[in-house]
């Protein structure tokens, strides 16, 4: 029944009647009012109300009782009021109509929204994204180290290691005085310096107190974590990197040193640096933040791969150069030289099997030298030959056909160039006939300036160039001098003389060593070199590039040259017998020059004797040179090389010679 | 020859098609009842498993990766229950409870705010007597821990339109609506904004519209609109603990890109926000790789979890969860609107305005529309009392979606079997007759007589 009855209502004119405007227009309400009707302003529509809702309910019926009474109570009692009354009541809002706003409302609010976040995206998120990216990202450096340097049989010359460094942030040290002295024994640093680093203090330029100082590069892994497991308040252990030149001061003057950055700052550290150094990798990743601040799993992670230096193999060989040092420092310091340098060369490659300097220094502890002991004296300093230089005059005119091997030419005891008069340190009497080995034996002055008469200045000059003379051989080591020689238009009347007897002519030790190695390798000259190979950190070896080579005069004449020299060692009186090696057979010349320093000549002689074996067939150059105060190549620089050759020759295992020297005619 | 009609049919016919097929569907006598299940049961879900991503970082980390979420589940299964109840219970039962409710929960902020009062003020050592403590917005009862504000969102719904049912028609005179419901209302607000600025505003909204429900005219929503404006900037500015709060609500005037540069202490929480929308893009990292749970996005799990929904699910996860909040606005208006009893109109109003206003001060705060409150994302954040009371909220919303004269026409028409009824909820009243509320509202005016 009651449902009937209600759904009856519900679905017919009861409902198109919640919806009809009826009764709620603002015409209507004026009327209304304007009538003064008894029903509080309200509209007409809850007239109908009490019908409506009359529910045939049990509880109902009781109310539909009371509500007949009050109803014509109310209207007189209000009537009177409302003159009083002057606002007229508020109409009750309409549900429906304000729950539909609502509904709009909030349905706009997240469409607002929506927007908001389409909005954002189309515009400016991508580029919000990639800076908050940024911030999320931690760096880890991974270390690259830098590359060894090896000798030709792959010995340790200079290395790097991992190691650590000790830092302080005077900022954190509570207690440097304390701190110092658990560290000084840690670091072997005195406590006294550690206390004055980790002192406060401002930063000169920016005013801001400094937070980082350096206390000891380059500490040993097992100190370093005894330090750390200290755990000092303000002391930074962190990875740093340490070379390590196991040799001290072999090869020092080649090799040179790193500064605590491990940059190369002399020799071949410093030339070849850029091979040698590592460049470090980066491992950026996104992390957590504070105690989540670990690597995020499928976060951005980029690596790039550390590159480590590449190493270099030497054609120094470690034996054979710590020898030649030892052997030069030994009788230099004999000879009281003010330097000294020595070039061990294979002759038919170029090599440079061995390179000393004297005095040298600990590539360890740089720092202590004098910059003058750090320099590779073979290549960086640059003489005056003297008479070694008479080898290039004799292999130009052998080639020119000026002369032959056995051709005379007539000496005297001086002779006159110019405004000098040359002398002999030998003299012959005028109109001797002196043979070249004679010449060489007695390195006569007068002889050779007779022959570069025949042979002219301009072809002098060219072979000079083609021995290799005037230009930096390109060895590899830093600072090397090209030395000068000077074309026939510079040459004075005296330059007739000098020139062709070593002086006026500037050279580098290396360079005249190169000259004898060219008439070691039957003619060929051969750049010297000291880099035998690249290794790349894969493993993948490069040969370094090929040394430049080139004939200078033919096999026989160098053949014949070389005999021409065994003179020198042969000849009981010669200025060579110094050098002379039992067992075999030497060729080679001895030299008394001078040295120019800042454009002038200093005091003192440089002697030199550069010599090959076996003459026969030669297989080392060794040059040896040496600035004292006076004296002969031979005497000076004739028993290093002797020793040294001694060695290398055993060294190498090169067989002596088996064969005689020929007996050499001195004048005919 | 055959292809050519269907064609020309096609586009005549799917346009409409579809919008037939939609009203056809929301004609449907129980439809708001399914659209509200559906969309608080989505929300639901979505907000378990956005609070399990947003959590299990840190919960890893402190030992177990399951310790938030499983709480959360807890209180998700408690608040079924509730749910389970509040669709049961009739009408009448949440009237006679409306007063009861709305005594315990000013009780239990008294006790939460007089202890942080009395600890503030040097009384007490800690701001604990016995086994009760509070902390902030929580209220600690021995082993239980609740956040009266969240009771108060419930009582005050109940309570209001249990009141304003009663007034009647009375509420257009300024003195009737007054008394006594605009003191306790007061109270409320005070107790619950002194330490909760976001819930008070919700309070308001919810106040607002039981009110808006009520057809109290428009003149009274004008003044107090300005009171509560005046109540609003007096608390953001008010000196002492609310700094924070002022210093947040500054951020709010900057822009996207200044509060992208900032690297000041009180716009991180903005900028980490923004960085989170940014990263997700359109269609998010995925969900549980985002980064800024990663301990960069503070209150990633309650007042943020939007912006850990806009980092993993993108722009369109967003827009998911913001077309289920609208389908809830919509289904619980339309309750709202087509129950004849004046409570239930009142109540559903309150609650949906109640839930819509958290959502848009929530999510306005993430996407810096409005400046950041502090307030859970109803159904997703997490939160025990704010999920248990949502969800019994949304239980009475439910009873009261089949209480609708059609809808309970329909079910008795058809009703369930026995034990659906004795497990899921009882048949709905019949639909009164005549509305009932007139009828009450008329019999209080003829008793006042």
């Amino acid at each position: 029944m009651a449902g009937d009855d209600n759904r009856r209502r519900r679905s017919g004119i009861g409902d198109a009647r919640a919806y009809t405007p009826r009764g709620r227009t603002t015409r209507d309400t004026d009327a209304i009012n304007r009538s003064e009707r008894p029903e509080r302003g309200e509209r007409p529509e809850r007239a109908e109300k009490p019908a409506r809702v009359v529910v045939p309910r049990d509880r109902a019926a009781t109310r539909a009782a009371m509500r007949g009474r009050p109803a014509p109570r109310r209207a007189p009692q209000r009537r009177p009021i409302k003159p009083v009354v002057t606002v007229t009541p508020p109409r009750l809002g309409h549900p429906k109509r304000r729950l539909r706003l609502a509904t709009a409302i909030s349905l706009l609010l997240f469409v607002i929204i929506g927007v908001r976040l389409v909005h954002l995206q189309l515009t400016d998120a991508p580029a919000y994204a990639a800076a908050g990216l940024q911030d999320r990202l931690k760096t880890v450096v991974l270390p690259a180290p830098r590359g060894s340097i090896l000798d030709r049989e792959g010995a340790v010359l200079a290395r790097s290691i991992e190691a650590r460094y000790v830092a302080a942030d005077p900022g954190l040290v509570t207690d440097p005085a304390a701190v110092a002295a658990q560290l000084s024994p840690l670091l072997g640093v005195a406590a006294s310096e550690l206390f004055a680093a980790m002192q406060k203090k401002k930063d000169e330029l920016t005013g801001k107190a400094v937070r980082f100082v350096w206390l000891k590069r380059g500490v040993d892994v097992e100190q370093a974590t005894a330090i750390s497991s200290l755990k000092l308040k303000g002391i930074i252990v962190d990875r740093d990197e340490r070379r390590e030149v196991p040799g001290d001061d072999l090869a020092a003057n080649i090799i040179g040193f790193t500064g605590t950055d491990l940059t190369g700052l002399g020799g071949i550290e410093a030339r070849f640096d850029s091979d040698l150094r590592g460049r470090d990798g980066k491992f950026v990743f996104e992390v957590g933040q504070g105690d989540l601040r670990k690597p995020i799993p499928g976060g951005y992670q980029l690596v790039t791969p550390a590159k480590p230096g590449k190493s270099l193999k030497l054609t120094i060989d470690r034996d054979v150069q710590f020898m030649t040092q030892r052997i030069l420092a030994e009788k230099m310091r004999e000879k009281n030289a003010t330097w000294a340098a020595a070039i061990v060369l294979d002759a038919r490659t170029g090599e440079v099997v061995a390179q000393a300097s004297y005095p040298t220094y600990s590539a360890k502890n740089a720092d202590a030298s004098k910059a003058s002991e750090r320099v590779d004296m073979a290549t960086n300093y640059v003489v005056d030959p003297g008479s070694i230089h008479k080898a290039i005059v004799l292999s130009a005119a052998l080639q020119e056909g000026v002369i032959t091997p056995t051709s005379t030419v007539e000496v005297a005891p001086t002779i006159r160039k110019g405004d000098t008069t040359f002398k002999d340190g030998h003299p012959f009497p005028a109109g001797t006939h002196l043979t070249m080995p004679g010449l060489m034996a007695y390195s006569s002055n007068v002889g050779t300036i007779k022959v570069v008469e025949a042979l002219g200045a301009q072809k002098l000059y060219d072979y000079q160039r083609l021995f290799g003379l005037g230009t930096e051989t390109g060895i590899g080591v830093p600072g090397e001098a090209p030395g000068l020689v000077q074309p026939p238009e510079n040459w004075s009347g005296s330059s007739y003389g000098s020139i062709p007897i070593g002086h006026s002519v500037a050279v580098t030790p290396l360079q005249m060593a190169a000259v004898y190695a060219a008439i070691a390798n039957d003619g060929v000259w051969v750049q010297p070199h000291l880099i035998k190979e690249i290794c790349e950190p894969d493993g993948k070896v490069t040969p370094a590039a090929a040394a430049k080579s080139h004939r200078v005069i033919s096999a026989e004449n160098a053949a014949s040259l070389r005999q021409i020299m065994e003179a020198v060692t042969v000849l009981d009186d010669a200025t060579g017998v110094n050098a002379r090696l039992a067992g075999y057979r030497i060729s080679g010349k001895t030299g008394t020059g001078t040295q120019v320093k800042d454009g002038k000549y200093i005091p003192g002689e440089v002697a030199s004797f550069i010599g090959m074996a076996p003459a026969d067939q030669p297989r080392y150059v060794i040059a040896v040179f040496a600035h004292t105060a006076g004296g002969g190549g031979g005497a000076v620089a004739g028993p290093a090389f002797r020793d040294m050759m001694g060695y290398t020759l055993r060294h190498f295992k090169v067989p002596p010679t088996g064969t005689k020297p020929p007996d050499f005619v001195i004048t005919a | 020859m055959t292809l050519a009609p269907e064609s020309e049919r096609s586009p005549q016919r799917d346009p409409l098609m579809w919008l037939a097929v939609l009203r056809g569907l929301l004609d449907r006598p129980l439809a708001s009842y399914y659209l509200l299940l559906a969309s608080s049961g989505l929300l639901l879900v979505i907000g378990l498993a956005m609070v399990f991503s947003a959590t299990n970082v840190r919960a890893h980390f402190d030992g177990n990766s399951y310790s938030v979420i499983v709480q959360q589940v807890g209180a998700a299964v408690i608040g079924l229950a509730a749910f389970w109840i509040c669709q049961r219970l009739p009408r009448r039962t949440f009237r006679a409870l409306a007063p009861t409710a709305v005594i315990i929960t000013l009780i239990l902020l008294l006790i939460m705010d007089g202890l942080a009062l009395l600890h503030a003020s040097g009384v007490l050592p800690q701001p604990r007597i016995g086994p009760v403590h509070s902390e902030t917005l929580w209220l600690y009862l021995g082993p239980v821990q609740l956040q009266p504000s969240e009771l108060a969102k419930f009582a005050l719904v109940l309570w209001g339109a249990d009141v304003l049912t009663r007034k009647g028609r009375r509420v257009v005179h300024w003195r009737e609506l007054v008394m006594p419901l605009f003191p306790a209302v007061g109270m409320l607000f005070v107790l619950v904004g002194y330490t909760d600025l976001g819930s008070m505003l919700c309070l308001v909204i919810l106040f607002v519209g039981l009110l808006w429900a009520a057809g109290v005219p428009l003149r009274f929503f004008g003044m107090m609109l300005g009171a509560a404006l005046i109540g609003i900037a007096g608390l953001i500015m008010a000196p002492g603990k609310s700094q924070y709060r002022s210093a947040r609500f500054g951020s709010f005037f900057q822009s996207d890109a200044e509060i992208v540069k900032c690297v000041k202490d009180q716009c991180y929480q903005a900028k980490q926000g923004l960085l989170a929308i940014a990263d997700g893009g359109w269609f998010g990292v995925g969900l549980g790789k985002g980064r800024l749970t990663w301990g960069w996005l503070p209150s990633a799990h309650n007042d943020f979890i939007f912006a850990v929904i806009a980092e993993e699910l993108g722009v369109v996860g967003c827009l998911v969860v913001l077309t289920l909040f609208a389908v809830l606005a919509y289904s619980g208006m339309r309750i709202a609107r087509r129950v004849t009893d004046p409570f239930r109109r009142m109540a559903a109003c309150a609650v949906t305005l109640w839930l819509v206003g958290q959502a848009f001060i929530n999510i306005g705060g993430v996407v810096k529309l409005l400046p950041i409150t502090g307030l859970p994302l109803p159904f997703i954040s997490d939160g025990g009392t704010a999920l248990v009371v949502t969800l019994a909220a949304v239980g009475m919303l439910a009873s009261f979606a089949r209480a609708e004269p059609d809808a309970s026409a329909a079910l008795h028409a058809r009703p369930p079997a026995k034990w659906a009824q004795l497990v899921w909820a009882p048949l709905p009243p019949l639909p009164a007759p005549a509305r009932p509320a007139d009828v009450e509202s008329t019999e209080q005016r003829s008793v006042n007589a």
